[in-house]
Formats: structure tokens, C-alpha cells, sequence
């Protein structure tokens, strides 16, 4: 097992410190998701990761080697971003078969016929111009470029902004038999949390450029709770555990309960259910509320 | 030499030959339409005549299409390269092999033209390409520099390029027929003026290479 590691990565633009003292591990063989607000230093992390933006501080490396300006690292990686339709100098006219041609010849294990079967499963006209396609085909590109590189450790940011459902079921479905027919880590950045939480081993959650939560999703989930109940008796509840987003209604309450391990009862008068990551990325966002 | 290495090697190989052959094609068109145009007797003598014309604007078009090739570069193909997985250092020497590629494959269809048309634009050539050749790294710290400031400012630093670039290929064109049809010796000035062209690329070429290696993808 491999590890792409971050220790201490501080990335300042000017004055603004986007991301502050971020360690993090990524295991290889895992698929993991990476959750957090707009703004939160998602595409930062992880264009720092994979030595596309250097670091104001801090050192990341692959089973010990430094990733930054290191071919043997580098080629284990492939790290899928957002292409632009536009550049500085006006409409990217790039077509997309130039722009597969030249991930082919930098991907050293770049499988060309897999490539060519994904372009006919999202239905992408190659000498259709970058400029010239919609924001659902440009992911459908990115997703190609990834998939067919055929990387050790594979990061898709935002990979199914604008894609219709269908096109997003396939591509789930595509890193799942990709995942269990290689073994390939990947780690992927979506704001679709409930439709891709079922991918994910581990997670990670970051917020204002600080890793708030970095570890197997299950155990996270196992301690999450959604606590109701009559206002008095949620309070007695959740006595002393951390507590997001309380909402009133009349006499009633509800709360998201984080423990710090998996609770085994909160007591009589209360109803206890389990919360998704999705609905407790929400409350996390909304703000936490600690009981004295 | 690794095999990432190898292979942004031939990337940036492939791009200079495409550039060249898009200039080539570019100046075979505009040969063609002013042998077309401007016939004045046969169209092979017309084609002949005109050769000399094209050499000339194949000249200018060595220093200002490199100038621009490389100011795109840092904002537009360096950066996918480098989203790609390439390394800085690569980009770097791959920038290098691709200019010279589209110099040197301009050049020598531009010589393979002067032999047969007879035109004695031999040192005026050898000076075009040794300017062009000092253009690229300088677009490259243009295009480093320029990345944040945008579209307007762009626009207007490449075409005060193109007219620096124009201006300049001009004179030394004038200059070395001069030297040439007044028979004054030109090896002095020759020899400087590489000398010249050559600390400046060396400097252009290291400042390019600092800027280049704190890059992101855009």
C-alpha cells in the first residue's frame, strides 16, 4: 500500500491564507471523497497534492518521495481537472482529440481503446472544438481523461458538474468496476454528496482551508445521529455531545448529534435516527452548538 | 533521460513542426495569391519573383510567430502540459526544442527557396533566425509576466511585439543588404550581433526558466 501525503501545507495567496497547516493521507486502494463549501480549498489541496500549485509551505509525498518535480511520482498520478472553455486569449479552440492526444502522451499507461469506448458512452464529438461543448460534455471529458489514464491514484474535481442523471449514474457505475477490477484509488471532489456517498470509503471534510474530518466514512456515520423529540428531552439527550443545526418547531426539536464514539442510547422520549452524509455535511455547515 | 521526459520531449517536437508547417502554409498562400494577383508575364516568372517577397515575410514571421507562439505558451499549452502531469522542468526544456524546431524547419525551407530562386538572402536569414531565436524565451517571460493582467493587456503587448519585432527585422534586413551591396566587410558586425543575440537568450532563457519554475496550472 502506498501513501500520497500532505504534511503541514499552508497555501497563502498574498495576505489570504487559503489553505492553514493541512496534513492529510490518502491511502492507496481506497476511493475517497472530498467534501467542503465553495471556497472551502477543495481544488487548492488538491492541485497541491498532485504538484500542479506549489505550496507556500509544506511537503507532500508518495511512499516518501517528494511529488513536487518528480517523474516517478508524478506518473502515478492523475489528477483530472475542469477544463476551461475559455483562455486568456479568447475561446479554446483546442479540439477535444488534440486535447486526448495530449493527455496520451503524457500518461504513460494511457489505454486507448478504453478511451474510445468511454467517448462513445458519453457520445462526445472529438473534432468538436473545447469552446464548443456544454458544461455536461467537458465533464464528460474530464471523466475520460481519468478514467483512460489509467493512473494509480486517479482525482476527479467536480467530475459530474452538469451532467444529466443518467450520464452520472454511469460514471458511478464506471469507477466502481474500474475500482474493482484494478484496485485504483481515486479520489473524488463533488458537492452531489447523497448520490456519490455510496462510492466513498473514506472522507474527508474541509472547511475555511482546515481538514475538519479526515477518516473511514462508515465509523463517521455510525456515530451520527438525528435526534427529535420534545424540546426538554432532546436537550437532556444530547447533553454534552457536539450538536449542529438545532431546529424548533413549537415544543419539538431536532438536532444532529456528531458523538465522539457510536452512542448505544440517548435515553427515553427522544427518536434516534441515522444521518447521512449529506445531511450531516448540512448541519456541519450550518454551525455547531456546544452543549455545557 | 526518463520516459515523462521523453515523452514532453516529443510533444513539444510535434508542436514546433505544427507551427512551422501552419507559417509555411501561410506563406505559401500568400505566394500563391500574389503570383496570382500581380502577374506580370508568365506565372512561373511571376512565381519566381514573388519567392524573394515571400522569403522576406517567411523572415519577419520566424521572429514575430515565435515571439507569439511562446507568449501563448505559459497561459494556454505549457498549462494543459502541466495539468497533464509534466514537469516544470520538462516544460521548460520542451519550450527550448519547440522553438528552435519551428526556427530551424522555417529556416531551411526558407534556404531551400533562396537556393532555387537565387536570392542572395542568405545573412539577412541567419540573422532572422538568430532574432527569432531570441524572441521565444523573451514571449515566454511576457506570457509568465502577462498572466494575471488580462485580455486588453495582452492583446496590446503582443502587438507592440509584432511591431518590435517587425521594426527590428527590418533594420537588420537593411542594414546586412546594405553591408552587402556596398561590399563592406559584415563579419565584424555579424559576429557581434550574434554575440549580442546570444547573452540576451542566455538571460531571457534563465529568467524564463525562474518564472517558469514557481508556474500553476491556470
Amino acid at each position: 500500500m502506498s501513501i500520497l501525503s500532505g504534511k503541514n501545507i499552508v497555501k497563502s495567496y498574498g495576505k489570504e491564507n487559503v489553505l492553514k497547516n493541512v496534513s492529510v493521507e490518502i491511502e492507496t486502494g481506497k476511493i475517497y471523497g472530498l467534501i467542503g463549501r465553495n471556497g472551502a480549498g477543495k481544488t487548492t489541496l488538491l492541485s497541491i497534492l498532485t504538484a500542479q500549485n506549489p505550496a507556500s509551505q509544506g511537503e507532500i509525498t508518495l511512499d516518501g518521495k517528494p511529488v513536487w518535480e518528480n517523474e516517478e511520482s508524478l506518473s502515478h498520478i492523475c489528477y483530472s481537472r475542469e477544463i476551461s472553455p475559455v483562455t486568456m486569449f479568447g475561446p479554446n479552440t483546442l479540439k477535444v482529440k488534440e486535447y486526448l492526444a495530449t493527455a496520451r502522451a503524457f500518461y504513460i499507461n494511457w489505454d486507448e481503446a478504453y478511451a474510445k469506448e468511454l467517448i462513445k458512452l458519453f457520445n462526445i464529438d472529438i473534432k468538436k472544438r473545447i469552446s464548443k461543448l456544454s458544461k455536461g460534455m467537458l465533464s464528460a471529458v474530464t471523466i475520460i481523461v481519468a478514467l483512460a489514464s489509467k493512473a494509480d491514484i486517479t482525482i476527479l474535481d467536480e467530475p459530474v458538474a452538469g451532467l444529466d442523471v443518467v450520464a452520472r449514474e454511469q460514471f458511478y457505475k464506471l469507477v466502481i468496476e474500474e475500482y474493482s477490477e484494478t484496485g485504483r484509488t481515486f479520489i473524488i471532489s463533488t458537492h452531489i454528496i447523497e448520490e456519490a456517498a455510496s462510492l466513498f470509503e473514506k472522507i474527508i471534510i474541509i472547511d475555511k482551508g482546515e481538514i475538519k474530518y479526515q477518516e473511514n466514512l462508515d465509523e463517521l456515520l455510525s456515530r451520527a445521529y438525528r435526534v427529535s423529540g420534545d424540546t426538554d428531552a432532546v436537550d437532556k439527550a444530547t447533553e454534552g455531545f457536539k450538536i449542529y443545526n438545532p431546529e424548533s418547531l413549537g415544543r419539538n426539536k431536532v438536532v444532529t448529534v456528531l458523538a465522539d464514539k457510536p452512542v448505544e442510547s440517548f435515553g427515553e422520549g427522544v427518536q434516534v435516527e441515522p444521518v447521512s452524509l449529506q445531511n450531516l455535511f448540512y448541519a456541519m455547515c450550518m454551525g455547531e452548538r456546544k452543549e455545557a | 533521460m526518463g520516459e515523462l521526459s521523453k515523452r514532453a520531449a516529443k510533444y513539444y517536437f510535434v508542436q514546433g513542426t505544427k507551427q512551422a508547417l501552419f507559417v509555411l502554409a501561410f506563406l505559401a498562400m500568400i505566394t500563391v495569391l500574389n503570383c496570382l494577383v500581380f502577374v506580370d508575364g508568365s506565372v512561373m516568372d511571376s512565381l519566381m519573383d514573388n519567392i524573394g517577397s515571400s522569403i522576406r515575410y517567411g523572415s519577419y514571421m520566424i521572429v514575430l510567430c515565435n515571439f507569439m507562439f511562446s507568449v501563448y505558451g505559459p497561459n494556454w499549452y505549457d498549462s494543459i502540459a502541466l495539468s497533464l502531469g509534466c514537469r516544470r522542468k520538462d516544460i521548460f526544456i520542451g519550450e527550448m526544442i519547440k522553438q528552435v524546431m519551428f526556427v530551424l524547419s522555417d529556416f531551411i525551407v526558407l534556404i531551400a527557396l533562396a537556393t532555387v530562386a537565387k536570392q542572395e538572402y542568405i545573412i539577412v536569414l541567419i540573422g532572422f533566425v538568430v532574432l527569432g531565436l531570441v524572441m521565444g524565451p523573451l514571449g515566454l517571460i511576457v506570457g509568465h509576466k502577462i498572466k494575471r493582467i488580462g485580455r486588453i493587456v495582452v492583446l496590446v503587448t503582443i502587438m507592440v511585439g509584432a511591431f518590435f519585432s517587425a521594426m527590428l527585422s527590418n533594420i537588420i534586413a537593411m542594414r546586412t543588404e546594405a553591408f552587402i551591396t556596398e561590399g563592406c566587410p559584415v563579419t565584424g558586425v555579424v559576429i557581434g550581433f550574434i554575440i549580442v543575440a546570444a547573452v540576451l537568450y542566455t538571460l531571457f532563457e534563465f529568467w524564463a526558466y525562474n518564472l517558469n519554475k514557481k508556474s500553476m496550472v491556470v
